[in-house]
């Protein structure tokens, strides 16, 4: 008996190595030269920044709606998956359409935590490009940049914070109060704010950070005493975003202390939700569905009439990522074969406009784009829209700052926030300190 | 409290070889796994294997010992972070690292020690109020966890960074788990946990000590899912708090009930259907939460012992009927589904029969 037993152990393990003989591990291919194009879409559907992930994924459908799927001779397919904003999904997902799949093209994510893991994935999967359109790690196009993942219509988290901490001392806003999302994404944003506010000599007198997902902010908004400050920077994403600024209104802060608001906090898919309590405030980012120029209104006009809903930044942003990645590929003639030469034509397209303005990406990868300062108000129907207070035009991720003394310091986070650097007036491109007094 | 019994004779060889053939099947068929699909599915598999560990850590305390936990992969987590913040705050050496991070979950005893008075509802609550500080820790504790970002740049040991030789890795590593997890159920420290599983009351007045026995089964049980945490981490090069989380937890319960409570082989098909749904399907199925939702309410509703019971009862107990073998049959159809009923039905547990001495 015995024998009979070893025996067949014996058989399986021949047969597994037949098996073992069809069929070797190897490795996958880049776009080719001809042929379909598939592409891979990851956005959160479902979890805390579902509403922002839906518009993201409706932009990048009607893009391919409203121009052919065919591209310099090359059909474009695509199919979409959904992280639920989780890192861990997001990047089982990546590698599902990678590797399952075959998709030669990655677009998305929406967080910037998930952009970094997926990042990670793509710097090991070089004949993939990737394409990022919302996420805005800030590091993705600094220190940490991959050469196959490129901003197309993305941006950096701290480039609007950075221009509205040297507004807000224009203003004459001297005590800051900042409560930042606890996460890449809040920690690099409040960075940029509270980096460019203390070179003028602004002081921050209370840091709050809110962990992502939190139900209830009434605990943060309690110790924001409006005596104690000018000022309160505000970052927050996706339902956070509703909750804080409702207890903002609920909490008679409105009236008490101006309010400036990151770009997702005040970002058209989570100011719908908002109704009154958001008229009135302002905020700080790259798009502005209520911007006074032709791309932005066609693209408004397209979108209601596709969703029945004014655009948020998301679904530009992703509509942006398909226009940039069709001009890439008209350019290279349809070929995607060398996915080094191709990343490089994707990090040279210069769009005089888009829906969200002028962009280019910088020597980095970072993108250079118009900041608007944004003003929630009513249309005609009574919805709530960002509408363009002022333009602050071609800025780069680097502010005001040279980029090898940016470089040298570590990206913002919660150990580094920029209070106390540039320690030299070397470290302005100007080489002169900014004003510290008006 | 016969199930896994032997019987000596004839009829133990004839099912003992049928067995070892089907597992020798099993192994064969992972050993060339790599060789048949490509990167993703073994991917897939990698997870599966880490996850049906984790799954059966909970089976060991649970299916086992009846102790039904919901913080388990706080736990886990433990050795996750610990392997994360060694390897690249401290800069240790992975090997060192994988070790200090194993040592850590030996924390697991200090958990299971203020859970131990309890046992039945009282013990589910209190494990999972303490995945929840670990996870809350996890989250808040910026400086040290990375809160939500969590903490990238874990390595692969440096002869298993591809992802076929990753697989292998895990598999070997988890073949060896099962294989500790086996003897200690099969030993007398395990025979004394389903005792207590059986009769918590009984057990005490019988000599033995309860309580070590059920804080050395949540050590052990700890140890082996801290390895799915180690596992996990390395797979993935970081680690965040998503890994920590309750529903991390609930899940490999839901894997270990689906695949069924009380069997070695059940936590794996849990974790394996549980994978397969999640990453596959979900390609075509928008609402594959559903169908897994739907699937656990079959389970509960036709078949409590999980799909390795439902596979002894209406397969496997058939055929070795009709092999002339009653004997042998009903026991594969009593094994699984004696445990499931003690666990998912009848009075609450912790109530009644199991809590007090009768």
């Amino acid at each position: 008996m015995r024998h009979r037993r070893s025996s067949s152990v014996l058989l399986l393990a021949v047969l597994a190595l037949v098996l073992a003989a069809c069929h070797s591990p190897g490795s996958r291919s880049s776009g080719g030269k001809s042929g379909t194009i598939k592409i891979g879409f990851i956005s959160p559907v479902t979890g805390t920044t579902a509403a922002s992930g839906i518009e993201m994924l409706n932009g990048w459908k009607l893009y391919w709606k409203l121009n052919p799927n065919t591209v310099a001779g090359r059909k474009i397919t695509w199919t979409s998956e959904d992280d639920a904003g989780d890192l861990n999904t997001g990047l089982q997902k990546a590698r599902k359409l990678v590797e399952q799949n075959g998709d030669q093209v990655l677009v998305g994510p929406l967080l910037a935590n998930v952009s970094y893991a997926v990042a990670q994935y793509l710097s090991t999967q070089p004949n993939v490009v990737g394409l990022n359109p919302v996420a805005s790690a800030d590091d993705l196009s600094q220190r940490k940049a991959v050469k196959n993942y490129v901003r197309t219509g993305g941006w950096q988290s701290s480039t609007p914070p950075q221009v509205a901490g040297d507004w807000a001392w224009q203003q004459g806003y001297r005590r800051a109060i900042t409560l930042c999302q606890d996460y890449a994404f809040g920690q690099e944003s409040c960075g940029g704010f509270i980096n460019t506010f203390t070179d003028h000599g602004g002081k921050i007198v209370k840091q709050l950070w809110a962990p992502l997902g939190t139900t209830d902010y009434s605990s943060y908004l309690a110790q924001i005493n409006p005596k104690s400050a000018d000022v309160v920077y505000i970052a927050t994403v996706g339902a956070d975003s509703v909750r804080v600024i409702k207890g903002w209104s609920q909490f008679g802060l409105k009236s008490r202390i101006p309010l400036i608001g990151q770009e997702t906090t005040l970002e058209q898919s989570l100011i719908r939700a908002m109704g009154d309590a958001a008229v009135g405030l302002q905020s700080f980012g790259h798009y502005a569905e209520g911007r006074d120029d032709p791309m932005t209104q066609q693209f408004d006009t397209a979108y209601e009439q596709e969703y029945h809903l004014i655009p948020s930044y998301y679904a530009c942003a992703a509509y942006t990522g398909a226009q940039w990645f069709a001009q890439a590929l008209q350019q290279t003639g349809g070929d995607m074969s060398d996915v080094a030469h191709f990343t490089d034509v994707l990090r040279g397209i210069k769009l005089t406009d888009s829906c969200m303005g002028p962009m280019h990406l910088d020597s980095n990868g970072g993108n250079v784009f118009n900041v608007y300062l944004r003003q929630v108000a009513k249309d005609s129907q009574g919805r709530n829209y960002n509408k363009v207070l002022k333009s602050f035009p071609d800025i780069s991720q680097f502010y005001w700052y040279k980029p090898e003394a940016f470089l040298a310091q570590p990206v913002y986070s919660r150990q580094y926030l920029g209070e106390n650097w540039p320690t030299s007036c070397d470290a302005y491109v100007t080489g002169k300190c900014p004003s510290q007094s008006q | 409290m016969t199930a896994g019994g032997r019987l000596p004779g004839p009829r133990w060889r004839l099912t003992g070889a049928l067995k070892l053939g089907g597992l020798a099947l099993v192994l064969a068929l992972l050993v060339s796994l790599p060789f048949l699909t490509g990167s993703f599915y073994v991917s897939l598999a990698t997870q599966g294997l880490y996850l049906g560990l984790f799954a059966l850590s909970i089976n060991l305390l649970a299916g086992y010992g009846g102790m039904i936990t919901l913080g388990q992969a706080g736990v886990s987590g433990i050795a996750g972070y610990g392997l994360a913040i060694f390897l690249t705050r401290f800069n240790w050496p992975l090997g060192v690292a994988i070790v200090a991070a194993l040592a850590l979950t030996v924390a697991a005893a200090f958990l299971g020690a203020l859970a131990m008075r309890t046992s039945g509802v009282y013990f589910l609550m209190v494990t999972l109020a303490e995945g929840m500080v670990i996870w809350g820790i996890a989250q808040r504790w910026n400086t040290v966890t990375g809160g939500d970002n969590g903490i990238r740049g874990v390595t692969r040991p440096g002869f298993a960074s591809v992802y076929w030789k990753y697989y292998y890795f895990t598999l070997a590593v988890v073949a060896l788990c099962v294989a500790l997890i086996a003897l200690v159920v099969r030993s007398p420290f395990g025979l004394t946990l389903r005792g207590i599983r059986e009769s918590e009351g009984r057990m005490g007045p019988l000599g033995y000590n309860v309580a070590l026995h059920k804080l050395v089964a949540f050590v052990v049980a700890g140890v082996f899912a801290g390895v799915s945490g180690l596992l996990l981490a390395m797979d993935n090069n970081f680690f965040s708090p998503s890994s920590v989380h309750l529903k991390a937890s609930a899940d490999g319960l839901l894997m270990s009930i689906l695949g069924g409570m009380g069997t070695l082989t059940g936590a794996f098909v849990g974790s394996g259907v549980f994978v397969f749904i999640t990453n596959y399907v979900s390609g075509y199925l928008t609402r594959w939460p559903t169908l897994l939702g739907l699937i656990f309410v079959l389970v509960i509703l036709f078949a409590r012992d999980g799909i390795v019971g439902a596979w002894n009862r209406w397969v496997w107990a058939p055929l070795l009927r009709r092999a002339g073998q009653a004997e042998e049959a009903e026991l594969a159809k009593e094994a699984a589904r004696e445990v499931a009923s003690g666990l998912l039905s009848g009075p609450p547990a912790g109530v009644g029969t199991k809590g007090g001495p009768q």
